[in-house]
């Protein structure tokens, strides 16, 4: 049984919005020229002749940020039933999601000295 | 049946397909970008069926942590990863991916029996589900679930540290450079066939890549 | 407060006067104010377009676009239907499956965020539970398509921009979050129109930025930092990455990153403009002003006067928002990734928090100012 009001309107929404980029990409390949000489297809490189692909290996520093976002992303989740439910929560739910939030500083300090954080 | 069931059916249908699909294709597809690409597929699939059961909040804190930091974790890991290599063939992979095969099926019939053994109907004729679903997780967390969630900031915090030592290793593998020595960087440019005069000069390969 | 305009009911209740059955009028219903909303999200990125132009002429003393209609306003639309006609040139060592579907991820949150965005009491499209969470949650999708992006040109600049653009949006992510829920905590709800009727009562006292200061700033830097506005625009800076991920795209797919980005910029502006600036809400209260004139507050003509009122100050705060998003562009300088990263986790992500608390201890001390 659903119960939740006013979804209806996201499901048709969803299905209204992906007409956006369908309609757009499908106009265009009906009005654009066609049939390019192979030189266009040539990955650009500033105008030399491309070297060595792109699929490389890369940096680790991108995933250090990651890492530290997923913790402090999961912890904005739990703050939001906090936040609204606040008013009913008091002085004692206040001090609980102080003791939530200093534990997690904790581990952004830590992040922050052992260089986690740094770029480089 | 009115419409607004038969609207639930169909997106119930259709979204399990979806999901049932990414999911076969993350593990099938042999290019791992594809697999990592087609998991985030199933998460919002997930998503969805959540959302249809009831659960809003659910729903959009699944794709706000599991597409968006989760599954982003996961690309980047491929791309640091991601080497266009071939592999040795292994000996014998038939045989292990045939007993990988047995083990889910053996996990996938465990569920089945389960599922089609638990009695259901006490869980669906009782209370009538929560509307304000935001409200009441914020009170629940904060009485008769507070230690879950307290311990939950401790195990974040565990997670954070643990991952950060693990990841923190003092070599970091983009700074070895390729055994074998590059040879120094040098113009590569392709020697300019004669131009006709008719062409004009915009037919050069520099301004025809742009 | 008046309940206002209720369109829907107004509609469903004509067409069931015609003899047809309630689901029916209501499924009639459905598309009306999505459409119209795509449609004026359209129009809006067109008249983002043509004033980012102007202004920036503006601020480099030079007159900007002036033939293109009067004053040069069509221009945006002579630059969109140019896109259209381009040739679509899929780079041959990219993967063309991901290279088409990376500006469609990129394009349909954005969109799609515009369910929870009110114009007026009843003037949303629809009031769900979790409102603005909604559109945190959808904007971290996007990520995704840009690494889809950087990744399937198989271009060193497009994957370097890639991953910039998504180490960036994820960085300020959890500040913009923090941001909201301190607005959050005020309203008790999640729901846009809670925020705002939050917010009214009082006029322009009313407001939250004068109770989120703070708050207003690090949703605002976040805003731009996700919408990769300078000088936060790493990912395409010109100078070092060409386009950054966009490097490889031409037409239609380079058109939809570009209707992306500007949907994204005026999303945020209403965004912080219902947030912070008591979206819909007049600077004086309207009960105020009809009591002034002796109006009867329940005439339909008020409604409609109400009703457009609405929509007008709406836009009006969006466009302060994207006013100061063209003009902070030419006076700051572009950061740098380290120094960008710096500001989000060491800055303004412990203000954030600090914020947050601030406010539930206020919300404690205070409960008659901070929403009870």
């Amino acid at each position: 049984m659903f119960v939740l009001s006013g979804y209806e309107y996201l499901l048709g929404f969803i299905l209204v919005v992906s007409t956006v980029p369908v309609l757009a990409l499908t106009a265009s390949k009906l009005l654009r020229p066609s049939g390019r000489d192979p030189e266009t297809r040539t990955t650009y490189e500033s105008g030399m002749e491309p070297k060595g692909g792109a699929w490389i290996q890369f940096n680790i520093r991108y995933y250090m940020f990651a890492l530290v976002f997923v913790i402090f992303d999961v912890e904005t989740v739990f703050l939001y039933p906090w936040a609204v439910a606040f008013h009913r929560l008091g002085l004692l739910g206040f001090v609980e999601a102080l003791i939530f939030i200093a534990i997690l500083i904790v581990g952004l300090v830590y992040a922050w000295r052992k260089g986690a954080l740094e770029w480089s | 049946m009115n419409l607004a069931e038969g609207v639930q059916i169909v997106s119930f249908g259709l979204l399990g397909l979806a999901m049932i699909g990414a999911a076969l294709g993350v593990v099938l597809l042999q290019n791992i970008v594809y697999s990592a690409f087609l998991l985030g597929g199933v998460f919002i699939s997930i998503s969805g069926l959540y959302l249809l059961l009831n659960a809003d909040f659910v729903a959009a804190a699944q794709v706000l942590i599991y597409v968006g930091a989760v599954n982003v974790l996961i690309l980047f890991a491929i791309m640091l990863v991601n080497k266009q290599e071939d592999f040795d063939p292994i000996i014998g992979r038939w045989v292990r991916q045939g007993a990988t095969a047995l083990v889910c099926f053996g996990l996938f019939s465990l569920l089945g029996v389960m599922v089609l053994q638990t009695s259901w109907s006490s869980s669906t004729s009782g209370a009538k589900p929560a509307v304000d679903t935001t409200v009441l997780l914020g009170e629940h967390f904060f009485s008769d679930f507070l230690l879950p969630f307290e311990l939950a900031s401790v195990l974040l915090l565990m997670a954070l540290v643990g991952a950060i030592v693990i990841a923190r290793r003092e070599y970091l593998p983009e700074e070895i450079v390729s055994p074998q020595q590059q040879p120094p960087l040098t113009l590569p440019e392709r020697a300019r066939q004669p131009i006709a005069i008719s062409a004009g000069t915009s037919s050069s390969p520099q301004s025809t890549s742009e | 407060m008046t309940p206002g305009i209720d369109l829907q009911q107004r509609f469903i209740e004509t067409l069931r006067d015609l003899g047809l059955p309630q689901g029916v009028a209501k499924v009639a219903w459905l598309p009306l104010p999505m459409i119209l909303i795509i449609i004026g999200a359209t129009l809006g990125v067109l008249v983002t377009v043509w004033l980012e132009r102007k202004i920036s002429a503006a601020a480099q003393q030079r007159i900007g676009p002036e033939f293109a209609g009067p004053l040069g306003i069509l221009q945006a639309v002579a630059d969109g239907l140019k896109l259209v006609f381009k040739a679509d040139i899929v780079p041959a060592k990219a993967d063309p499956w991901l290279f088409t579907l990376a500006p469609v991820i990129v394009v349909f949150p954005a969109f799609l965020s515009y369910l929870i965005v009110p114009f007026g009491q009843n003037l949303l499209i629809s009031n769900v539970g979790i409102g603005i969470f909604l559109w945190i949650s959808l904007s971290s999708i996007a990520p995704i398509g840009l690494m889809m992006a950087g990744y399937s040109s198989n271009n060193k600049y497009s994957l370097l921009g890639g991953l910039r653009a998504v180490a960036q949006s994820i960085s300020y992510e959890v500040p913009l979050a923090l941001a909201v829920l301190a607005v959050v905590m005020m309203s008790n709800s999640l729901s846009t129109i809670d925020i705002v009727e939050q917010q009214s009562g009082y006029g322009i006292l009313g407001w939250n930025v004068w109770r989120q200061p703070i708050g207003l700033i690090l949703f605002w830097i976040a805003a731009l930092a996700e919408t990769e506005r300078l000088p936060f625009d790493l990912p395409e800076a010109e100078e070092e990455l060409v386009a950054g991920y966009q490097t490889e795209y031409s037409g239609m797919k380079f058109g939809l990153f570009y209707v992306a980005s500007y949907v994204n910029l005026v999303l945020s502006a209403l965004l912080a403009s219902i947030l912070y600036f008591g979206g819909w809400d007049f600077p004086i209260p309207l009960t105020v002003v009809s009591g002034w004139l002796s109006i009867n507050e329940t005439g339909p003509i008020f409604q409609i006067v109400v009703a457009s009122l609405g929509i007008t100050m709406t836009l009006l705060k969006a466009y302060f928002f994207v006013f100061l998003a063209i003009l902070l562009r030419w006076t700051v300088p572009r950061v740098r990734i380290d120094q960008l990263l710096d500001l989000g986790w060491k800055f303004l992500l412990p203000i954030g928090l600090v914020n947050l608390l601030l406010t539930a201890g206020l919300k404690l001390a205070f409960p008659f100012a901070f929403g009870g």
